[in-house]
């Protein structure tokens, strides 16, 4: 479904976030339902603590607990403090346990998170559902949010992302991936196998710390591609960090890849917008390039930050893009080891849809952070 | 400049005539061409294994009637006669003319997904299947249409016998009416597989669920080649059929392996998609479904299927093969007309400077004092090293691997007599009761000593590079291109090519120390633990001063009757085990007999023996049980 009005979404940046919940969720008459993670991340309680501090029992919650295997102990400890404190927070919620993997160490969170939510009444008083990507993995979080953005959209109620970034902290998390690359349930893409042209593939992954050896087996199973286009960060906080990054994936980018300078992707990681648009861009220019000749297709691989995956995901939904990932069999983190560097959290919102596209789309602004690109 | 041996996938390479003037013929030779069972690979199903890496991907590519078209159709060049050569014979070619049209059908995870839906068991197995032979027609039509070689109405399929009533299913014998039918099946069926909320099974579509069995009806395709008209035989190339779920793997294996199907089958797949106990490799274990191999399939194992010594030779081979066709694609080779990789890496042994060697001798004195080892003895036990050295085939005969020795021997020396009764009035000095033998284990060991003593390098030569790259091509390559990037280097100084030994070791283990830190597997950081510990111990008992192990150690031994328990319970450790070995971290020999007993060896792999300094020479190992691998694990 093409959703014009995203080219003037409401989003909104740190402080900013703040002031909106106060503001529009301090209306007596919203009754809004949050699906966010229970797990071990640190920013789990960010976003329902600021939600419940201005909505208290007009706030319902759903919170997905993702079980891998067999998690370090004190990644199990700190799940649980989580949920505590989220329970606490919203009294009135339901944990609910995924299993990452079946039986066979396949990765399935698709099609059970698809179970969950499609499951799950949302009453009819409600009037915004809030989904909190901060931690949620990308098998979770991308079919949770085209199930609920679809559902609000039939129901004709507004449907939110939040994020609270920081990623100086998602840095620290080094991750354990998964051996077999697939594409994000309900992310496969338009089928192209009857195209009587030769299909020319563009693969745009999100180049993360850390996460070069997952990214290479995805890139392998996308196949033989076109053209190689990694997105960096920058704007960013910190300025220097797509320079690593590419110091990083030197043996990817130049060996591997074989990536022109010029294919980079730099988007803002703090404005998803960026990333949506940028990517928006990109397939419209190379759908008009390949007209006639080369069957398009761009394959997205948003691992890593949460802010730029977001941005990945509204380009995924709005022109049915193929997201190809790989899951994560174990996290590795120790919640007691202070940062190298002590920063805090980026918080992002987005509004997706609903009755305020209605009334406002044609005023409504974009409060873009200072330097982002909006 | 990028390095083409770092370019490790062959799914990176954009294009055919890149793709063939790399590609290496020797895989075809090596696992097809001299299989016991070459007549029965397009008849029978085949089950084709490898670790990542062992090179499936690029047999599977190299097959494709598309590559073969167009090598056949440019003769001229040399890479295309010797693709042809080994074309041919793998069975491809019939008197220069393709005999079968083979596609490679990657089997994503997507067929896996099948498994999650809310439907019997025999629905979702029959739509993975039908989807697979849509996919399979799809491919084979553009395989035989590329290049505008051929029109689709120059393409006729041929029925199997007593199939004609099944024909109206798969869309008739005509090209276009089969293309439409399984675009019909294809589009239908993916729309359920891609759906995030599966349709009820009333609601499933028509086109999904009639019958479809193309790879049951069509036995041969007769095309239209140079201008007359040939007959070949499909075959589909099941590419990585490890991401299907056990189950669904057995239900779609069954149903290939009907002996009415005349499509040949082939199943390309990672070891980790067997069970552990079939990646550990007890025959009985690759049975399956009431399916025997050799009887009902045909198995071609792409490593550790025979004789391991033969393996290695023919390795070596096939990866000089491999990295003479790469070497022209660096500039500064090419420039400098560097054309055998081999040369680049010479086994020309290091040699200690004077000053070490004295140290090194003087070291050899004092020991000689601390085992007490007299004159006469020390002369006599130079004599044997001398005399070993003299005979030795080995191009390292320097003289400190003979002080090494000579070291070595004395420890011995004074172990085996250490329990003798000393004479009050005599020098003591009593023969051993085993004599003192001086052989290649000893002079293996002592240079690992000397490795320890002094730093002389250990691994260096093109033998210890494919050795160390455990008959697996994407291995070797990495460790071959790191070993590119410093000839680079000294290309760009204006030094000679060819890299030193103390180079080659340097090279090579920061590489290995690499690769391991980028091991990204499930369990890999169990894996590293376990690997890393292992390495320490088998190093420190290598250095012992007797050299105990011989050329020294790089696996443990667990009893077969722990380990057999082990396989049938499901302790988490078989699954660490299991990635372990699908990954390359070790390997594992079953049924090894020593001393009265049955033991199961844990080899720890090549880039392993690199990085901790172990030797690469198999049958050395420690004697353990499953609870000190069960400590390492956590």
């Amino acid at each position: 479904m093409a959703r014009p009005y995203w080219q003037k979404c409401v989003a909104h940046f740190d402080d900013g976030v703040g002031e909106f919940i106060k503001s529009y969720f301090g209306q007596a008459d919203r009754r809004c339902v949050l699906v966010a993670a229970a797990g071990f991340d640190p920013r789990s309680r960010r976003v329902a603590g600021l939600l419940a501090a201005v909505l208290k029992e007009r706030l319902t919650g759903l919170f997905i607990r993702e079980e891998r295997g067999t998690p370090d102990a004190e990644l199990i400890d700190a799940a649980e403090d989580n949920v505590k404190a989220l329970q606490a927070d919203v009294p009135s919620s339901e944990v609910v346990s995924v299993e990452i993997f079946g039986n066979d160490n396949a990765p399935v969170a698709g099609a059970r998170i698809a179970a969950v939510i499609g499951n799950y009444p949302i009453a009819d008083d409600v009037t915004d559902v809030i989904l909190d990507m901060t931690a949620l993995s990308i098998g979770i979080g991308f079919p949770a949010a085209k199930l609920l953005l679809e559902d609000c959209e039939r129901r004709g109620t507004a449907f939110h992302i939040m994020i609270a970034s920081n990623p100086e902290l998602d840095d620290e998390i080094a991750s354990e991936p998964g051996d077999r690359p697939m594409a994000v349930r309900g992310f496969a893409g338009v089928d192209r196998n009857g195209s009587a042209l030769e299909i020319a593939r563009i693969w745009v992954p999100q180049l993360a710390r850390g996460r070069s050896s997952a990214l290479n087996d995805i890139g392998r199973s996308v196949g033989e591609t076109y053209k190689i286009c990694p997105v960096l960060p920058f704007p960013a906080r910190d300025p220097r960090r797509a320079d690593a990054l590419i110091a990083e994936y030197e043996t990817q980018l130049v060996d591997e890849w074989q990536v022109d300078p010029r294919d980079l992707v730099y988007v803002s990681e703090h404005n998803p917008l960026d990333c949506y648009r940028t990517l928006s861009t990109l397939k419209a220019r190379y759908d008009m390039t390949v007209d006639q000749i080369f069957e398009p297709s761009i394959i997205l691989s948003p691992i890593g930050s949460r802010v730029m995956a977001a941005g990945a995901l509204m380009a995924a939904l709005e022109h049915d893009l193929p997201v190809q990932y790989i899951e994560t069999v174990r996290y590795t983190f120790d919640p007691n080891k202070p940062l190298v560097a002590e920063t805090s959290d980026m918080i992002v919102h987005l509004l997706l849809s609903g009755p305020s596209y209605r009334e406002v789309a044609a005023s409504a602004t974009v409060d873009a952070p200072a330097g982002a690109q909006a | 400049m990028a390095n083409p041996f770092l370019r490790r996938a062959t799914e990176y390479i954009r294009d055919d005539t890149t793709f063939l003037e790399i590609v290496s013929p020797a895989p075809l030779t090596t696992f097809l061409a001299n299989h016991p069972r070459r007549a029965d690979l397009f008849d029978l199903p085949v089950r084709i294994l490898g670790a990542p890496g062992s090179g499936k991907t690029m047999l599977a590519m190299l097959a494709e009637f598309r590559l073969v078209e167009s090598i056949l159709r440019d003769l001229t060049s040399e890479t295309n006669k010797d693709l042809a050569q080994a074309l041919a014979g793998a069975g491809f070619l019939d008197d220069g003319k393709p005999r079968v049209a083979a596609v490679r059908i990657p089997m994503e995870s997507e067929y896996r997904d099948f498994w999650e839906l809310p439907y019997d068991d025999v629905i979702k197995t029959k739509l993975a299947l039908w989807l697979v032979q849509a996919r399979t027609m799809l491919a084979l039509l553009r395989g035989l249409t590329n290049g505008d070689h051929r029109r689709l109405d120059e393409i006729r399929f041929i029925a199997r016998d007593a199939s004609e009533a099944q024909l109206e299913q798969i869309g008739g014998l005509t090209a276009a009416g089969i293309r439409e039918r399984a675009l019909e099946v294809q589009r239908a069926i993916y729309s359920i597989g891609a759906s995030l909320l599966p349709p009820k099974i009333e609601n499933l579509p028509r086109e999904a669920i009639d019958p479809y069995q193309p790879f049951e009806c069509v036995q041969e395709i007769e095309i239209d080649w140079m201008g007359e008209r040939l007959v070949v035989k499909p075959v589909a190339m099941l590419d990585d059929v490890h991401a299907l779920h056990p189950h669904q793997f057995e239900q779609m294996f069954t149903a290939l392996a009907r002996r009415e199907i005349k499509f040949g089958r082939w199943m390309m797949m990672r070891l980790e998609a067997l069970s552990p106990d079939a990646v550990f490799r007890s025959a009985k274990s690759l049975a399956t479904h009431n399916l025997q191999p050799d009887r009902d399939f045909v198995d071609v194992f792409m490593q550790g299927g025979e004789n391991r010594a033969k393996e290695r030779k023919r390795f070596r081979e096939m990866a000089a093969d491999m990295a003479d066709r790469y070497l022209p694609r660096v500039q500064a080779f090419r420039n400098r007309n560097a054309t055998q990789f081999k040369r680049l890496v010479p086994d020309e042994p290091p040699r200690l400077s004077e000053a070490k060697l004295r140290e090194l001798s003087a070291q050899v004195d004092r020991d000689q004092r601390r085992f007490e080892v007299t004159p006469a003895r020390r002369e006599t036990i130079e004599q044997l090293a001398n005399a070993y050295l003299a005979g030795a085939q080995s191009g390292d005969r320097e003289p400190e691997v003979g002080l090494a020795m000579i070291r070595i021997l004395m420890a011995r020396y004074a172990n085996r007599v250490s329990n003798m009764q000393v004479s009050l009035f005599e020098e003591f000095d009593p023969d051993p009761k085993t004599p003192l033998k001086a052989d290649a284990t000893v002079a293996e060991g002592a240079r690992l000593h000397l490795n320890e003593l002094t730093g002389r390098p250990l691994h260096y030569g093109f033998d210890t590079l494919c050795d160390a790259s455990n008959e697996n091509a994407e291995l070797f390559l990495q460790l071959a291109g790191a070993l590119v990037a410093r000839m680079e280097t000294q290309a760009i100084r204006g030094r000679p090519l060819a890299l030193t030994a103390a180079a080659q070791q340097d090279v090579l283990r920061t590489k290995a120390l690499e690769i391991m830190d980028g091991w990204a597997f499930p369990y890999a950081r169990h894996v590293r633990a376990i690997v890393d510990h292992m390495a320490h111990e088998c190093r420190e008992v290598s250095l012992t001063a007797n050299a105990r192990l011989g050329y020294g150690g790089n696996a443990i031994g667990i009893l077969e009757t722990e380990i057999a328990e082990l396989l049938a319970s499901s302790d988490e450790l078989t699954l660490v085990l299991k990635y372990a070995v699908a990954h390359g971290a070790i390997e594992v020999t079953r049924d090894y007999g020593q001393g009265g007993k049955n033991w199961c060896l844990i080899e720890m792999s090549g880039v392993v023996c690199l990085a901790h300094g172990l030797t690469l020479r198999r049958g050395g190992f420690l004697e353990r049980d499953l609870d000190y691998l069960r400590g390492l694990e956590t």
